[in-house]
């Protein structure tokens, strides 16, 4: 078979549409394949699948239903009407679809309690209709029935006794059914309609997905990862058991491919993972898969046959999405007749496409390694792929069937051609661990040198597993052995590109991937050397979370203060749990931010109005303070001699009156009528004024000789007040004070405390004085020196 | 004292790409720093007479973001010391060269780069000027690095496992304990507290060129997110405030002035977590801030009771900002 144009882009789909609005739960396509419904709690919409009207929504129907769709399905028979089922809660709707591609209701099915998990057309006779609900009773519905008009009651009904998840008919024998619920498998003969003529436990948790393979064989999908295949008793009694596949999460459904041994799986969505993605094999392989779709969230599948192999999807993003399979992986799963006239296919296989699986597998049975799948067959021929020959006839198709053969694959001709072309000239810091082309596997590692510091050197490794449909389809990486700097989901990621790139071109991709790899560790290593430049989102969970707000007193009397733009304040106040402590909580956050960063072109806007909002605002905060530099400039500090002194407090009264410091004011008042009464005395007295200016000769005298003694209570007032200023802070009135009541050579000591605070001009001046002898000398009983070295500490 | 409020002196667009983590003036209130998300430090001349700024110097070399940024003395040539996620603390010097047509121009250069720490650098902190050029770094590798420059060389000496899990903050205590009297004056002591994500407060004192640890305080229940060590003046008590995780501030007061017995005092419990604790040139104002975006300012009562002179959300502060 030629492969038409679509072909030419491997494992791409062909087409995708959004139908967003019809939320849509089930898809399920006609036995024509030409007509897809798409089924949801608002609307039943049918879609074109035929060229040229393609994707084409034909007819929408408003549902308007209380409950989802859980399950629909089109009659499989041909030359009946074309309806379908549709399963909503406990209700069975039956539509018909008219020549003029409208939906028709028929009848309404109320025959359960409960909800309806699964329904089944019957694919050898028409009107003939499974349902199954958890309210444990399999239904059988015949709507030709007078019975189900007149007294709306099922034709048939099974007690199962457990819920059923699953109901499927047998496509040979059109008595037998098979239901299933939690871990078991139901037989069920519609001429013994009492109990179920077989039991199969065929696993230990929930069956997910139940098809036949064939008239005796049933695959069975579930919950413990894997799918086997069982064959009843009644056929085979000494053969029940059939290949096991394992898989690394549940499986929500096992289908037989409508070509060859080909069987779809599709694992139950598991978030981060690629599980849900669907896989393809080959049940005598069951190493690797033969080919992946890249298909996310996937709702459910279908195929449809044109020229080539084409698979329907539907996913949670309400897309329809149509795949090419490429023809060698069809071949690759034994099948690919491409002569072979047949017309259509559907989802939950029909007879025609079911008969090649039967006719497989019953072939198969004398040889069939029924514990083994791995088992391979000796190499008995060339490949046929390898001759590159595309026509094929039913006669060959045969003779390979009988002789069984497992032909040396495309897939390992071309790995070890690839492998032998790379293998000289990987980069050094490469190392092939594990090199099994035969069973597709390939496991390469780096090991960076090891640091100084004694810190260990990045390392990683990657296995490589290659699909059967390599280089149609990509391989499937697993990081392994990754020190903690690695970002296993980074290389992950950037490998699954380069492969998926690769593998649309029908190119081979190792070496690709190893190039990728070396860079993304070399740029890792480097990180590691100059320290992490991006915000890893792991081992930051110590790392306290970024103060964006702040208030910081700075030099005298400054508040800076920075806040959070106002647009980030309103998302901050949403969340209620308060902010968190830690940088991890901020991951993703963070990376929105280092993404912002990167590419910031396109962000100009946003990043113009963050500029904006990055305001460092700093106020003035002396008002609050007990000091502050006008004060500093306008009091008298320094007075000449001691009849000053009163001039000075007064002054010094009026300039803290006028700065807003009343108490301050009321203190100098106070002070100056200590200072008036100290100089009255002084001079009543009788001391030379000399003895009282010079202080080298006050020293020398007695120091009880000076005016203060006058006046005992004067002197302690005096000091209290500067405690008191002292304690509380204001250094500038306290030192002020002590100045004042201090006496001072002007000639070394001429520098008010206090006036320019924040200078350090002054400061510098200041503790000159102090490691000189202080030209002061105290009229208290205080040393001068501890005021100084007091209003030093601060300065 | 006063009920008159703060106004703003100067309102600096920082042109930063991300938001701000530290902002930061210099000594003499001249300069502002302030470092970003965005990998930098900024630094701008001030003149708050005039509320004029000038841009003067974008420093990069941090490869991630900048989370403190600290002025060293001015007894001692102009440095930035700057920290960052990137696990390294930079050391910036401006140096000014004038050229042969007379202009000034000023340049900033990376004078120290410091490594040695295995995880984010969290806070840096200057000693006090009277012990030379030391520089206190706390990291989230849970030790805290004291650095030194003796000799024309920075000396590093690191106290390993100083909190566990990580050290979020470091505050240095002034050179001089306020006392009256010269005759019983103890011999200064060099001393910092550090805040961690063990919920405590340490107090760390050198003795023989090692860092002991003097003091545990206990007292927060989640992260202690700031530390700060008042200021001596005058003659006020040793005060350190304490901020955390869990949305409260401590005043831990040292009565005896012997750097050992730390008397706890709550301040506040906050509506969320507070980030930032700061005291003003006395130490009597306590500005706090965090996780709410607000920032209020504390004063100490005659009746030793706190209480607040000023709250973001209500007062000017709030609006000035909201008019930007």
């Amino acid at each position: 078979m030629t492969t038409s144009g679509t072909s030419s882009r491997y494992g791409s789909e062909n087409f995708a549409r959004e139908f967003r609005d019809l939320q849509a739960t089930t898809m399920s396509v006609d036995r024509t394949a030409q007509y897809a419904l798409l089924a949801g709690r608002k609307y039943l919409a049918v879609i074109s699948l035929e060229f040229p009207t393609a994707d084409k929504l034909l007819y929408r129907l408003a549902y308007g239903g209380k409950y989802e769709i859980s399950i629909s399905q089109w009659s499989k028979i041909e030359n009946s009407p074309n309806s379908v089922a549709i399963a909503s809660s406990q209700r069975c709707d039956i539509f018909e679809l008219s020549d003029s591609s409208e939906l028709r209701c028929l009848h309404r099915l109320k025959g359960h309690t409960r909800v309806i998990t699964d329904l089944d057309w019957c694919p050898l006779q028409a009107n003939l209709l499974a349902t199954c609900s958890f309210d444990s009773y399999v239904n059988i519905w015949d709507l030709r029935s007078p019975r189900i008009i007149n007294t709306e009651k099922p034709q048939f009904s099974l007690s199962a006794l457990d819920g059923a998840s699953q109901v499927k008919w047998n496509k040979v024998e059109q008595d037998i059914l098979a239901s299933c619920d939690g871990g078991h498998v139901k037989i069920w003969d519609l001429r013994k309609p009492s109990s179920p003529t077989e039991y199969i436990a065929a696993h230990a948790s929930k069956i997910n997905g139940l098809e036949w393979a064939s008239k005796d064989t049933i695959i069975t999908a579930a919950q413990d990862c894997t799918v086997k295949f069982s064959r009843l008793a009644a056929n085979n009694p000494n053969k029940t058991r059939g290949p096991v596949l394992s898989l690394t999460a549940p499986v929500w459904r096992a289908r037989p491919a409508p070509f060859g041994r080909g069987i779809v799986t599709q694992c139950v969505p598991i978030l981060r993972r690629d599980s849900g993605l669907l896989s393809l094999w080959d049940w005598r392989r069951f190493t690797s898969p033969v080919y992946t779709f890249q298909a996310h969230d996937i709702v459910e599948f279908a195929w449809k046959k044109n020229e080539s192999f084409e698979l329907l999807t539907w996913s949670r993003d309400q897309t329809l999405r149509m795949w090419t399979l490429p023809y060698e992986i069809v071949e690759l799963c034994g099948g690919g007749d491409g002569s072979r006239p047949q017309s259509h296919l559907n989802a939950t296989g029909d007879d025609s496409a079911l008969e090649t699986g039967v006719e497989m597998l019953d072939d198969d049975d004398d040889e069939s390694p029924s514990g083994s799948p791995k088992s391979e067959r000796p190499l008995t021929a060339m490949s046929r792929h390898a001759s590159g020959k595309k026509e094929r006839s039913s006669s060959e198709r045969r003779s390979r069937k009988s002789s069984s053969p497992t032909p040396l694959t495309r897939r390992d001709e071309v790995l070890m051609n690839e492998y032998d072309l790379i293998a000289p000239n990987i980069p050094e810091t490469i190392t092939f661990d594990q090199v099994e082309l035969e069973r597709g596997l390939l496991r390469f590692s780096w090991v960076g040198k090891l640091e100084t510091k004694g810190r260990s050197g990045v390392s990683a490794g990657v296995l490589v597993s290659f699909p059967l449909g390599y280089p149609a389809a990509a391989p499937t990486f697993l990081v392994t052995n990754a020190s903690n700097e690695v970002d296993k989901n980074q290389i992950l990621k950037s490998l699954r590109n380069v492969a998926q790139q690769n593998a649309k071109k029908n190119e081979t991709c190792l070496l690709a991937c190893i190039n990728m790899f070396v860079s993304i560790l070399q740029s890792i290593k480097t990180l590691d050397a100059e320290s992490a430049s991006e915000f890893p989102t792991i081992g930051v969970s110590n790392v306290p979370f970024p103060r964006t707000s702040g208030a910081r007193f700075c030099s005298v009397g400054m508040l800076v203060c920075f806040g959070r733009p106002s647009y980030l304040r309103r998302i901050k106040s949403n969340t209620d749990s308060g902010t968190p402590r830690s940088l991890s909580a901020l991951g993703p956050f963070l990376s929105q931010l280092a993404h912002e960063n990167e590419d910031g072109r396109s962000r100009r806007s946003r990043r113009l109005e963050k500029k904006k909002a990055n305001i460092v605002t700093v106020f003035d905060v002396t008002p609050m303070l007990p000091f502050n530099r006008r004060l500093g400039e306008d009091y008298y500090h320094i007075i000449s001699n001691p009849f000053t002194r009163k001039k000075a407090c007064c002054e010094n009264a009026n300039a803290a009156k006028n700065g807003k410091k009343s108490s301050v004011a009321q203190t100098w008042q106070a002070a100056s009528i200590v200072a008036d009464f100290a100089n009255e005395s002084a001079l009543s007295s009788g001391i030379q004024l000399q003895h009282v200016h010079d202080m080298q000769m006050m020293e020398a005298d007695d120091d009880e000789a000076n005016w203060i003694s006058y006046h005992p209570l004067g002197s302690d007032l005096i000091h209290s007040m500067i405690t008191h200023y002292a304690k509380h802070g204001d250094v500038q009135t306290a030192g002020t004070m002590a100045c004042l009541f201090t006496t001072v050579d002007p000639s070394s000591f001429h520098v008010g405390l206090g006036v320019r605070v924040n200078s350090e001009s002054h400061k510098s001046s200041i503790n000159q004085n102090k490691h000189l002898k202080p030209p002061v000398r105290c009229l208290f009983n205080l040393s001068p020196e501890k005021y100084f070295n007091l209003l030093t500490s601060c300065v | 004292m006063s009920s008159s409020t703060a106004f703003t002196v100067a309102t600096v667009d920082t042109g930063h790409e991300d938001m701000i983590h530290d902002a930061q003036m210099d000594f003499l209130g001249t300069k502002l720093a302030t470092c970003s998300c965005d990998k930098t430090v900024r630094v701008f001349d001030v003149n708050i007479n005039h509320g004029s700024q000038t841009f003067v110097a974008e420093l990069k070399g941090h490869e991630g973001p900048v989370w403190q940024v600290a002025w060293a003395h001015p007894r001692y040539d102009t440095l930035l010391a700057s920290c960052s996620y990137d696990r390294k603390v930079i050391i910036w010097k401006e140096t000014t060269e004038i050229k042969p047509d007379g202009k000034k121009v000023v340049k900033w250069d990376a004078s120290f780069v410091y490594e040695g720490h295995d995880s984010s650098v969290n806070s840096v902190c200057w000693a006090p000027p009277e012990w030379g050029l030391m520089l206190a770094c706390g990291s989230s590798d849970s030790s805290i690095t004291v650095l030194s420059y003796v000799n024309d060389r920075w000396v590093a000496s690191k106290i390993p496992n100083a909190h566990t899990l990580g050290c979020n903050a470091v505050s240095w205590a002034p050179a001089q304990a306020p006392s009256f009297d010269k005759t019983n004056e103890v011999q200064p002591v060099k001393r910092f507290a550090s805040g961690g994500c063990d919920n405590l407060v340490k107090i760390w004192r050198e003795e023989n060129d090692q860092w002991l640890e003097e003091v545990k305080l206990e007292g927060h229940s989640d992260w202690v997110r700031d530390v700060a060590w008042s200021p001596a003046a005058g003659l006020t008590r040793m005060k350190i405030a304490s901020s955390s995780q869990d949305r409260r501030v401590i005043i831990w007061t040292n009565k005896e002035s012997d750097g050992i017995s730390w008397t706890p005092e709550p301040l506040h419990v906050f509506d969320d977590v507070v980030w930032h604790v700061s005291w003003n040139f006395v130490g009597d104002v306590l500005a706090v801030s965090g996780g709410d975006n607000q920032v209020s300012l504390w004063k100490k009562r005659e009746t030793d009771s706190w209480e607040c002179i000023s709250d973001s959300s209500k007062s000017c502060i709030q609006n000035e900002q909201r008019t930007l």
